[in-house]
């Protein structure tokens, strides 16, 4: 055993056999017996490079698909104006068939529906 | 808050996994002690100590340094060894209703074979050994007596001792060390003759 380890072990003894605070057997193995089980356990070795790499890695890749789940959401046809708007009223206008040529010929004619057959 | 532990802690958190063996050195027998109290018996208590330093060294990771470590482990003790006290009246009851449908309670049966294997020369006689330090304290020059007492039975500071005994703390430290030591050196000889 470590020479430091054993000193601590026993200083520890000296301090409970003082305070008559110790309980009735030791075994000799005790700490061998969980660092054994520690080492053989892998799952709870602690790893703290890979697992923050890990941390930083998922944290960055749900950042990244965040940010493009938004930016798709978000993304409209709307233009925005710097300055005012002056005429928000825009009369609506008459659906009419692309025939150009036809409609000057029928301009003077009176308008019986809101659309304009050019025939 | 100070923790005499802090830097230990964090060579472990850090990977240095076989530090944690001076975790289990410093507290190995008030934990033991503390699962005794509720256990009642020095295997199960043994066996409960064990579980409750596996499970800090687990979520040694959780421990944010707020409260001292010996407290932190404290707590976990006290909740193994009831985990430990409601699963044998569980197992208790289990067995009662199997001994009045005639069946035999071979489980409880191996447990008492398995410690019966133990050797005596597996453990410390720590009652022994308690009564070569208390020869060995009782002949202790009284002014490290004095210091040791105030110190390791009365969990006094160096402070504290040094205002009662109107000492110098440099001189209740390298007293307390010269005490410690001679009781240390005592107690590695009679191990090493045991």
């Amino acid at each position: 055993m470590n020479k430091n380890l054993r000193k601590l072990e026993l200083l520890q003894f000296v301090k409970a056999f003082l305070k008559k605070e110790y309980p009735p057997l030791l075994s000799k193995k005790f700490s061998k017996i969980i660092m054994l089980r520690i080492n053989k356990e892998p799952i709870y070795t602690i790893r703290p490079f890979l697992q923050n790499t890990l941390r930083i890695a998922s944290a960055v890749t749900f950042a990244v698909v965040t940010l493009f789940l938004l930016q798709s959401f978000t993304t409209n046809d709307i233009e925005y104006s710097k300055s005012t708007i002056s005429n928000p009223n825009i009369i609506p206008s008459k659906n009419v068939i692309n025939k150009p040529d036809e409609c000057e010929r029928n301009q003077n004619q009176e308008i019986k529906s809101d659309t304009i057959n050019c025939k | 808050m100070i923790d005499d532990d802090k830097d230990t802690i964090n060579n472990i958190i850090n990977g240095d996994i076989d530090a944690f063996e001076i975790i289990i050195k410093k507290y190995q027998l008030r934990i033991i002690n503390l699962c005794f109290k509720y256990t009642k018996n020095y295997s199960d208590a043994e066996e409960v100590a064990q579980e409750a330093f596996f499970k800090a060294f687990s979520s040694l990771k959780k421990f944010r340094f707020e409260s001292k470590f010996y407290s932190w482990l404290h707590r976990i003790a006290i909740n193994c060894s009831l985990n430990f006290i409601n699963s044998k009246e569980k197992t208790k009851e289990r067995e009662t209703i199997s001994e009045n449908f005639g069946l035999s309670g071979i489980d409880s049966m191996k447990v008492t074979t398995l410690s019966d294997t133990e050797s005596p020369f597996d453990n410390y006689n720590m009652a022994n050994l308690a009564q070569t330090i208390e020869n060995a304290y009782e002949v202790l020059p009284e002014e490290l007596k004095l210091v040791l007492k105030l110190s390791d039975i009365d969990d006094m500071s160096y402070d504290e001792i040094a205002k009662i005994t109107s000492m110098p703390v440099g001189t209740v430290k390298s007293r307390l060390h010269r005490a410690r030591d001679i009781l240390v050196k005592k107690l590695d000889n009679e191990i090493d003759d045991e």
